[in-house]
């Protein structure tokens, strides 16, 4: 994608490079799954990557936070590469949906307080500040009465919905989805893509989805590929075509964003109830 | 990346080195021993005390190998092609028979064809007793390993009297051209087991307490010919997961009739009868069912006659 | 009832006790990352290291941990090679754990096998008590501290490394405790079944537990219920315990299964 990067280049100051590759490739058994790719995404960005299948979405995603080394290039996080970043609570994965036992004993609560263990929290005892975190993830995702819930009862969408309130429990400044509505029906995979649409222009996030939903992507990040590596699209929707720096309504905590999704109601509860 | 595979690579290679050499070895240990001799009558015998007595007869005109080296406990033991090979070379192989080797049968099957190996149950000729202790139920899977009938009839002088003259017998069925030899030599043992005999009727008849606590069934003959009363605290199988009735019954007979000391066996853990004794509050004793010698006794020289004065001496003590 | 009494019997229930936590512990959090074989792996390669302990005069179960440990590791390394195929690595380790095992018993001397193979809880002495206790304690502390991140691990390991724990050092610390628990298990149920201690309680969870304090809550208790009234059983009726035990655990899930269907239908 080397070669349009000039245009995205020209953004002011406040338009942070988040995430940028800079000549990845990646082979698995001497094939080459994604060849040069170079790329920035830059802060409140939003990139949507289509692909067929072994495009190298997931690969490139995984690569991203850490979890596959590339065989060549260097990927940064925030300026930093990503061998030696280590202000992972800004960053916030879906992993693709998960295939963990629907017999896991484990409640939504669980789950979403999981997303405050990483690093740095060694020792550390869950003070009331991580419940009250949880609560307001739990609510912005319109979850919070499937709290005492085991995991493995909810449908499809609320399970998904559990999976973004947890990336959300650190207050991330970029999230990663891998295939968000995978395997869901699709009214609540709309109502998930007005979710998401809406944290992106309310709140300060940066996102980097990967979804096989045309349609969504389409409308919301323009008809045409904004650049192409291989089998991989990306389609992006650049915050300085959209918003000043300065940007009065935009939030960016976790409380703003749960009072902004709670107010908006009708957007987080179409749908995926039973 | 690179270095941890090397490493990876390294020790594996380190660890196969480590596995061939403990390997070449150990294999290299049995493998002399067992080695034919050529010049003299080889005779192969199944366990220690019957290849102390083939010695002993067959004196400087046999070569004796004994298939259960030292260390191990015959009950545990189990033949390889080796063994075979070693036994269809000789020219007599001697076992003991009453099922104490519950290989045999497939061991005879299992000799080469050609072999002229003669091949001859010891223990023809001893009254036999019966194995099941007077306490404890006989567990189901003794069966394989011993018959109904106790074999372990080398522990009393008295049979092993008989066993000596039978080994005596077939080494001279095998080489009559010796027969003098070991006539002579059958006659030296003789005494020696002779005078071990009349020093176990005397010592034993003058203890006061006649009952023995042993962690492994092996003493019923010397019981019998002695006047004593055996307790084991498993049945005649060392090999059994001990139970807490079991022990608590054992525990109650100790402190009834006034144990001193409970044996134990060297060739099988010892914690059986320490936890005995520990919880009746008396001591522990070797009492050795001389079914082969440690590694250290056969250094030290120990033979059949000395570890049976040493039984002698410790059950003296026990019965005081 | 006087069985109660005997220091054996004593010595047993408290080794047992011990045991009756931290192996159920161990074994949910291998359960749940589905590798509940791995208990069975490590302690037939412990057995080897028992029988080498016997062999060279070392404390056999020290032996039995060292092996156990390297078998972890050398599992861990052939996961990466057969990725698809993992089962395959367990599968491989524990005959080669067999086949040790059984040359080091046949060169060996002194040794009860079936001691090590189906347990001999009763002949525990205070050496083997204290080893059982330090191991609990260390456990007991790994898991009070460190179960957020476990958690994390168990459920997702790709999040967990996302949100920067160090999921190397928690595959470690869970692979050394659990040879650790394995290693000193093997006295009081054998090695035969000292995979049921850890995984059955675990099965059981998963049908009665509704959040994950609960299910770490149930394997502790049904753990130590087996291992009480299992002992009091074979204490009372003479019979095996660590086979007593076992059965007991299988009676406890076959219940809680058929106790779950039955709520099934009735609603």
């Amino acid at each position: 994608m080397g070669q349009s990067n000039s245009n995205t280049s020209s953004s002011t100051s406040c338009h942070q490079e988040v995430i940028s590759l800079e000549n990845v490739s990646f082979s698995f058994q001497q094939q080459a799954v994604i060849s040069d790719l170079s790329f920035a995404v830059k802060e409140r960005d939003f990139i949507g990557l289509i692909g067929t299948n072994g495009a190298g979405k997931t690969t490139l995603l995984r690569m991203i936070v850490g979890l596959l080394k590339p065989t060549s290039g260097t990927i940064r996080l925030f300026g930093e590469n990503v061998n030696e970043f280590k202000q992972w609570e800004r960053i916030g994965y879906v992993p693709q949906k998960n295939n963990f036992n629907p017999l896991f004993p484990a409640t939504v609560h669980e789950v979403v307080m999981s997303g405050l263990y990483g690093r740095n929290k060694i020792f550390k005892k869950i003070s009331k500040a991580d419940y009250k975190k949880s609560d307001d993830a739990l609510l912005a995702m319109g979850i919070f009465d499937l709290k005492d819930k085991r995991i493995g009862q909810l449908s499809g969408g609320q399970q998904q919905r559990v999976f973004l309130a947890r990336a959300l429990i650190n207050n991330p400044s970029l999230l990663i989805l891998d295939e968000p509505t995978k395997g869901i029906d699709t009214e609540t995979q709309e109502s998930f893509f007005h979710m998401i649409k809406h944290m992106h222009q309310h709140h300060n996030i940066t996102f980097l989805m990967v979804s096989h939903d045309l349609d969504m992507i389409r409308s919301y990040l323009g008809e045409q590929a904004a650049d192409q590596n291989g089998k991989l699209k990306f389609h992006i929707k650049h915050s300085h075509e959209t918003q000043d720096c300065v940007e009065n309504d935009l939030t960016h905590s976790l409380k703003g964003l749960r009072e902004q999704m709670e107010s908006r109601k009708e957007v987080v509860l179409i749908g995926d109830r039973n | 990346m690179n270095v941890s595979q090397k490493s990876f690579r390294f020790s594996v290679l380190a660890l196969l080195l480590i596995a061939i050499l403990t390997m070449a070895a150990c294999g290299n240990n049995t493998n002399n021993a067992k080695e034919a001799d050529n010049t003299k009558i080889n005779v192969v015998t199944s366990f220690y005390p019957l290849y102390f007595l083939a010695s002993e007869i067959g004196g400087d005109q046999v070569h004796a190998v004994n298939l259960v080296g030292a260390g191990v406990e015959p009950h545990d033991w189990t033949p390889k092609s080796r063994d075979l090979d070693a036994a269809s070379k000789a020219q007599l192989f001697l076992y003991h028979g009453v099922g104490l080797e519950g290989w045999i049968d497939a061991f005879l099957k299992g000799l080469s064809k050609d072999s002229t190996v003669v091949t001859r149950e010891m223990s023809k000729g001893v009254t036999l007793i019966e194995g099941s202790g007077d306490e404890h139920e006989h567990e189901e899977d003794d069966d394989h390993d011993h018959g109904v009938m106790d074999p372990h009839t080398w522990n009393s002088p008295k049979s092993a009297l008989i066993l000596a003259e039978n080994v005596k017998n077939s080494l001279i069925e095998v080489d009559a051209a010796n027969k003098a030899v070991y006539e002579k030599n059958y006659e030296a043992l003789k005494q020696k087991l002779v005078a071990l005999d009349e020093e176990y009727t005397s010592k034993l008849a003058q203890t006061t307490n006649k009952n023995i606590v042993t962690s492994h069934q092996a003493f019923g003959y010397l019981a019998r010919d002695y006047g004593l009363k055996q307790v084991a605290i498993m049945g005649l199988n060392p090999d059994a997961e001990p139970r807490a009735q079991d022990l608590l019954a054992i525990t109650k007979f100790v402190k009834e009739n006034d144990v001193k000391y409970i044996f134990f066996e060297e060739l099988v853990s010892d914690q059986l009868a320490k936890t005995l004794a520990s919880e009746a509050k008396v001591k522990t004793m070797v009492l050795n069912p001389l079914e082969g010698l440690t590694r250290e006794q056969e250094k030290e020289g120990e033979t059949y006659l000395t570890l049976m004065e040493r039984n002698l001496q410790n059950l003296v003590q026990a019965l005081q | 009832m006087e069985i109660v009494t005997s220091e054996f019997f004593q010595r047993a229930l408290i080794g047992g006790l011990l045991i009756g936590v931290t192996a159920p512990l161990m074994g949910l959090f291998l359960v749940l990352r589905r590798l509940s074989m791995i208990g069975d792996t490590l302690s037939h390669v412990s057995i080897a290291g028992v029988a080498l302990g016997f062999l060279i005069g070392v404390y056999p179960v020290a032996m039995g941990l060292v092996f156990a440990i390297a078998a972890s590791f050398a599992i861990e390394k052939l996961r990466k090679a057969y990725k698809t195929y993992a089962e395959l690595s367990i599968a491989i380790i524990m005959s080669g754990g067999v086949a040790l095992a059984s040359l080091l018993f046949s060169m060996g001397k002194n040794i009860n096998v079936s001691s090590y193979l189906f347990g001999s809880i009763f002949t525990l002495n205070s050496t083997d008590l204290y080893v059982i206790g330090a191991v609990t304690v260390v456990v007991l502390i790994a898991i009070r501290t460190q179960v957020k991140e476990l958690f994390l691990l168990t459920f997702d390991e790709d999040a967990a490394a996302v949100s920067g724990l160090p999921v190397k050092f928690y595959n470690v610390m869970i692979s050394v405790l659990t040879a650790l628990v394995i290693s000193v298990s093997i006295k009081i149920v054998g090695a035969l079944l000292v995979s049921a201690l850890l995984t059955i309680p675990a099965a059981c969870s998963l049908i009665v537990a509704r959040s994950f304090k609960q299910s770490v809550i149930t394997v502790v208790i049904i753990g130590e219920l087996a291992v009480v009234i299992g002992l009091l059983i074979a204490g009372i009726w003479n019979l095996a315990p660590g086979g007593t035990i076992v059965l007991l655990l299988i009676a406890v899930l076959l219940v809680l299964l058929a106790f779950r269907r039955g709520v099934r239908t009735g609603n």
